[in-house]
């Protein structure tokens, strides 16, 4: 509110005066004869609006509360109003022939802009509406909300029309005014628009654009419902990738993209798949076809928190790292943080890969499904009743009949299937109080020629419930419970037998978020994991195992969290999102610990005798405070500079005894020996687009130090062993890079580029003489072309290129003789050697659905050929000492050939 | 690491398009021409001190990666020095015998000194001669058990000859030691000249075979199995076969076991992830230099047994051969001079 001198307050008594006297005689002259009971402000003004030719604009939540029982003869609209407002801090006075504007006192003192008086001139005497109807034009608020300058704040919500999910990062945008933003995690958006007749621009990928003209008359709210488009392969849609969100955010190293423009990507086997594409995007890479899971900035597997909902998983992957453990139909939207991670988050160093399914249609039931060559999915969703959505899916493979067909004994003794299944019920009681139960499992189960093997399942359990308080206090609950099975098999000979790992938890979490009108929104929340571990459990299998079974004892911990974050605008230009995490983690008994004589440097030479802690019994506790800031200073509307640092810290790691991570790699939490992982996290970035926000750049650098993280000794005996401490080895890593992304977001030929160095790398006393070495997943150079040709909204062809360094391995260079005649293999130190590098062209073409959103029964087709030129790029080396008793360097190209692929997508509604 | 390989294969293999190509890594510089030099001293009487010198050959082993050095040198830790005379390509050999004035002695620490012609020179720690604890028993059985069949790749159940020992692990100063046992045999066959042979071999060249005193809590091993030998033709006519053990420090063992990791490393899931092997050798005028092997100092306990071919079930002698099928020492043993000797050892019994 605009503060003013006397003088000018004076001036303004003055002019409202004589407003009043010019314009309001009519107003003034009506006079009221009714008798209300109880009844409440609101309504008698509604009632004497439309009974009398008076216009009332006023804020209803300034009216008074009391319900009036009162009686009106003959009395004028002055008098009846000043009963009204009696004991109020409200005034009154009229405008033009019958308008009557109701104020708080103070209001009324200010000075008011000619865009004011503009816009009050226009909406006196027309019909006050807030019409949805898109034929007509629509009004928006009323005057008495409006600001001195002639501007009206106008809030609201994008959801999807089909399922009423709220879309995340939509452009919110007034034509030709400064008015914009981009949607939140709620859907909800806030902008500030010069009053008149203005023209609304709502966009958002895979949706039709909404445009929309509106009167502006003052302050008001706008839910709208955006439709998807008719042309396109993806029902559903993901991310926040909203016109110049890049330049807007504060966040820095967001990776984004929508589901529309994964299912264009040329994908293995034709399975559209989230994960794959991400690798796509700079920063983000993994170690080739065959490997599990994916790499962030350097950072190893089980540095990514990998969250659906609000449960996190422990395998991504399904096949190996072929599929990953999401299906895209059942998705409603994914972020990726893979610079500063907000607090509400924490577990892990390196990113947060955030996935959200969506509810089902509300309207329609409907089926959907697809074929490949070794998979297929197929989903059901719809309503119940008005208040009840219910979403499937499924996705299975038939790897195995195809196995059976090929006639290689080896071929058709192995197996491989996998499925996934998912289930969303969204019940909506009110416009307050919504709540979600959904579920999730999978399984797969892999077996080469009948010797080994690996199986691994997901079950989980996701129950949340959100409730508004009020427009601007949301509350959010959950609670999850999740179940992680893992084994690996030797299936035959004397070594015959299976190791297990497992993992229950059981997750609750809280958050509540508070905006004002100011744009300050505030975040609070805690969050609790309560772990159970079956670290491993060794059985032998097969009648000529000689495998002594062995069992260890169960592990629990636990790990708490509280959070804070706000995010604070400063003027238009500076966005400053900060917050803290403060983590806490319990590792508890029952269970005995070993003691050592050096417990920094736990070995089997320094072993003594273990301590045996009972259930409950805190064996060791960490706290970690862990700051999150995030800077954007906005330049110019399409220029921006943002910087990020976080505090990182993880309670639970995965142990790998390669240097290719598998799915059974040992989860293992942190203990009195294996202290907790954790980082310092810094970025800093400069993003500019360009042609509307057509064409969007960026480049960022960062850098990782890691104080404290683990890798094996040299020779390590790492599986069922219940002094796990005396295999590994701790030290720190660094990490550091920059990133560049180029990318023409529409057009007839689109697309982009992105570009990463990088490295990332460990020092760990006992390991490389004590000297810095590469970490497993470091790749210095990363490089991804994506071009698309779209000649309409049907058609799309698209090529992507791919390079990477190859990866560093430890691997033999040489033999020597011993005097007994064994060949002794000498290895390189750890990680000394690279692979050779990674790259493949991979070609898509894509036949969209009709253009007739209505038809019943709608179909889509993806024909797409991977690594076109048949680059035999390299998973592994190994060396092979069988034989002629010499040894071989081998490396096993995984896809070795071009590998065509084509999918068939249906609808029935 | 090779079935995870092939494991990772299976998706590929669903599509008959996965790829296994050998693969040429640039080798640092630091490996090329990297020297790799073994030995051990034995006290006894003599002792013994045996030293070979090879480079690190690449995967194809020829014969000439066996280096003659300019000079091999046995010192100990009084700087007293010994030269080790050529024994064959690459090897150097020595027998010390008492008083002559070289004291090979438990407690004691020794080294070797290399020095090549191409000026590199290396030179090992000094390592402390450990004392060996004696075998109280060696025996063998026959037992039979289930195995696989090479040929058949099958499960069969097989005559085996197991080995026993009963030893202390307490070596002299009552310390526990590291155990390790190499396994010679001798073997008698007449050849179709009628010519007597005695043939001396490894049993099985593949085998490490060792206790780490660390992971057992006992001071003494009782009907320890230390190997398993698969009945053979060879033995049709007798066989001795020998346990040799020899105590090792707690560098040594780890050395061993490491060697033992890396070369019988077949591929399952479950065995430790490769490394660099540890060496107590560094090349004196080039610190950065490479230089694997280990050098040790130890002593020996040798039992033997008689395998007596009676209770063996076996028809077939190793000569006369087949036709175009059996050993060319069927035609004259003595033509295959290393290994084989007419010459009947002083402890064969009959």
């Amino acid at each position: 509110m605009i503060k003013l001198s006397k003088t000018l307050i004076v001036f303004l008594l003055i002019s409202i005066g004589f407003a009043t006297i010019s314009y309001s005689q009519e107003a003034q002259q009506t006079l009221i004869t009714e008798n209300f009971s109880n009844q409440s402000c609101k309504a008698i003004l509604s009632q004497l609006q439309d009974k009398y030719r008076v216009r009332f604009f006023f804020k209803e939540s300034e009216l008074p509360k009391r319900m009036f029982d009162i009686q009106f003869t003959d009395q004028s609209v002055d008098d009846v109003l000043d009963q009204l407002l009696l004991n109020s801090s409200l005034g009154h006075y009229s405008y033009r022939e019958n308008g009557i504007i109701i104020l708080p006192v103070v209001d009324m003192e200010t000075e008011y802009s000619a865009e004011y008086y503009a816009a009050l001139d226009k909406s006196v005497g027309e019909p006050q509406s807030t019409s949805t109807s898109q034929t007509q034009l629509v009004s928006i608020g009323n005057i008495s909300t409006l600001d001195a300058s002639g501007s009206a704040i106008v809030t609201g919500r994008i959801i999807d029309d089909q399922t009423d999910e709220p879309i995340i990062g939509a452009t919110v945008r007034w034509v030709n005014t400064d008015g914009a933003d981009v949607t939140d995690f709620d859907g909800n958006f806030k902008t500030q628009v010069p009053s008149g007749s203005r023209e609304l621009l709502v966009e958002y990928i895979g949706y039709q654009n909404l445009i929309q003209v509106y009167d502006v008359k003052g302050n008001g709210q706008l839910d709208l419902r955006l439709e998807k488009e008719a042309v396109g392969l993806d029902e559903v849609t993901i991310t926040a990738q909203a016109a110049n969100s890049n330049v807007e955010k504060a966040q820095i190293g967001v990776a984004t993209l929508s589901v529309a423009e994964i299912k264009k990507l040329p994908a293995f086997m034709g399975e559209a798949d989230i994960v794959k594409s991400l690798l796509l995007q700079p920063g983000v890479s993994s170690l080739g076809e065959g490997a599990s899971g994916f790499n962030v900035r350097g950072g190893d597997v089980d540095q990514n928190l990998v969250m659906q909902d609000e449960a996190f998983f422990f395998n991504s992957s399904h096949a190996l790292g072929f599929f990953s453990a999401f299906n895209a139909d059942m998705v409603s939207s994914v972020d990726l943080y893979k610079g500063n991670i907000p607090s509400k988050f924490g577990g892990r160093l390196a990113s947060v890969m955030d996935v959200k399914l969506k509810n089902g249609n509300n309207k329609r039931w409907r089926l959907k499904g697809g074929a490949g060559l070794v998979s297929s999915r197929i989903g059901l969703d719809g309503p119940i009743g008005d208040k009840i959505t219910v979403n499937t899916g499924f996705r299975s493979s038939y790897a195995d009949w195809v196995l059976n067909l090929i006639d290689i004994p080896e071929v058709q003794n192995s197996s491989a299937f996998f499925y996934d299944a998912n289930v969303r019920i969204n019940m909506r009681f009110n416009e307050k109080n919504n709540l979600t139960l959904s579920g999730y499992s999978s399984s797969d189960d892999f077996v080469y020629n009948n010797e080994f093997g690996f199986d691994y399942s997901t079950l989980i359990g996701n129950l949340s419930y959100n409730t508004t308080f009020s427009d601007n206090i949301l509350n959010k609950f959950s609670a999850v419970y999740s179940q992680y099975k893992s084994s690996q098999s030797q299936l035959t000979g004397f070594e015959g037998a299976r190791i297990g790992n497992d993992i229950n938890y059981v997750k609750l979490k809280d958050e509540l978020s508070i905006t004002n009108s100011n744009e300050l929104r505030i975040d609070v929340g805690g969050s609790a994991i309560y772990y159970f571990m079956k670290p491993g459990v060794r059985t032998s299998l097969g009648d000529m195992s000689t495998v002594i079974p062995k069992s260890l004892e169960d592990e629990q911990g636990l790990e708490a969290a509280a959070f804070a974050n706000i995010e604070l605008p400063i003027g238009d230009a500076l966005l400053i999102t900060g917050g803290v995490r403060l983590s806490y983690y319990q590792y508890l008994g029952a269970k005995s610990v070993f003691q050592y004589t050096d417990p920094i440097n736990p070995t089997l030479a320094t072993i003594g005798e273990p301590i045996q802690y009972g259930d409950g019994d805190v064996i060791a506790s960490y706290f970690t405070p862990e700051p999150r800031l995030s800077l954007r200073l906005k330049l110019t509307d399409d220029i921006s500079i943002k910087t990020g640092y976080s505090r990182t810290a993880q309670y639970i790691n995965q142990i790998f005894n390669s240097d290719s991570p598998t799915p059974s790699s040992q989860w293992q939490l942190s203990t009195e020996y294996l202290k907790p992982q954790t980082s310092h996290n810094l970025s800093i970035g400069y993003f500019h687009n360009f042609a509307d926000n057509n064409w969007e750049t960026s480049f960022e650098v960062y850098g990782r130090q890691i104080d404290q993280l683990y890798d094996y000794r040299d020779f390590a005996n790492l599986f069922v062993n219940e002094h796990l401490e005396t295999e590994l080895l701790s030290g720190e890593g660094r990490s550091y890079g920059a990133e560049l992304s180029i990318k023409k977001k529409k057009g007839t030929y689109n697309g982009w580029l992105s570009y990463t160095y990088s490295r990332a790398e460990r020092l760990i006393d006992g390991i490389n003489d004590g000297n810095y070495y590469p970490s497993n997943f470091d790749k210095p150079h990363d490089l991804s072309l994506v071009l698309n040709y779209q000649p309409n909204k049907r058609n799309t062809f698209t090529v992507n290129f791919n390079y990477g360094t190859g990866r560093p391995t430890t691997a033999p260079v040489g033999n020597f003789l011993t005097k007994t005649g064994l060949f002794v293999p000498i290895y390189t130190e750890r990680n000394q050697l690279r692979i050779p590098d990674y790259h493949r062209i991979d070609v898509a073409y894509t036949l969209g659905k009709g253009w007739k959103k209505d038809k019943r029964f709608q179909s889509s087709w993806t024909l797409s050929v991977y690594n076109i030129y048949g680059r035999r790029n390299a998973f592994s080396v190994y060396y092979d000492n069988t034989g002629a008793r010499k040894a071989i360097a081998n490396k096993l190209s995984i896809l070795g050939y071009a590998f065509p692929a084509i999918t068939f997508n249906f609808e029935i509604i | 690491m090779t079935k995870l390989i092939a494991f990772t294969s299976i998706a590929p293999v669903l599509l008959l398009c996965a790829c296994l190509d050998e693969v040429e890594f640039d080798v640092p510089n630091e490996f090329q021409n990297t020297v790799v030099i073994n030995g051990k001293i034995v006290k006894g009487n003599p002792s013994t001190v045996e030293v070979t010198v090879q480079n690190l050959f690449d995967f194809a082993f020829t014969g000439e990666s066996f280096l003659n050095a300019q000079s091999v040198q046995l010192f100990d830790e009084n700087g007293h020095k010994l030269n080790l005379p050529v024994k064959g390509p690459g090897t150097y050999e020595l027998k010390i015998y008492p008083n002559s004035g070289f004291d090979v002695e438990i407690g004691n620490s020794y080294g070797i000194e290399v020095k090549l012609f191409s000026g590199q020179s290396f030179e090992s720690e000094l390592a402390e001669l450990v004392g060996v604890p004696k075998m109280q028993k060696l025996e063998s059985r026959l037992v039979n058990k289930e195995i696989i069949n090479f040929v058949s790749e099958e499960l069969e159940v097989q005559p085996v000859i197991e080995y026993i020992v009963n030893t202390s692990l307490l070596s002299d100063g009552l310390e526990r030691t590291n155990l390790k046992w190499d396994f010679n045999r001798t073997y008698k066959f007449t050849d179709d000249s009628s010519h007597v042979c005695y043939v001396t071999t490894v049993v099985d060249a593949d085998l490490i075979e060792s206790v780490n005193e660390s992971q057992i809590t006992s001071s003494s091993l009782d009907d320890y199995l230390i190997l398993e030998q698969r009945i053979s033709q060879q033995m049709v006519e007798g066989q001795y076969t020998f346990v040799i053990q020899e105590a090792l420090d707690e560098n040594a063992i780890i050395f061993w076991e490491q060697v033992r990791a890396l070369s019988t490393n077949n591929g399952t899931f479950y065995e430790p992830p490769p490394g660099q092997l540890i060496t107590n050798l560094k090349q004196s005028n080039d610190t950065e230099g490479s230089v694997f092997g280990f050098f040790y100092a130890t002593e020996h306990d040798t039992l033997k047994v008689y395998v007596d071919s009676t209770f063996i079930d076996l028809s077939i002698p190793v000569c006369p051969r087949p036709p175009r099928a059996g050993p060319p020492v069927c035609d004259e043993c003595c033509s295959c001079p290393r290994f084989f000797s007419t010459i009947k050892p002083s402890y064969w019994i009959n």
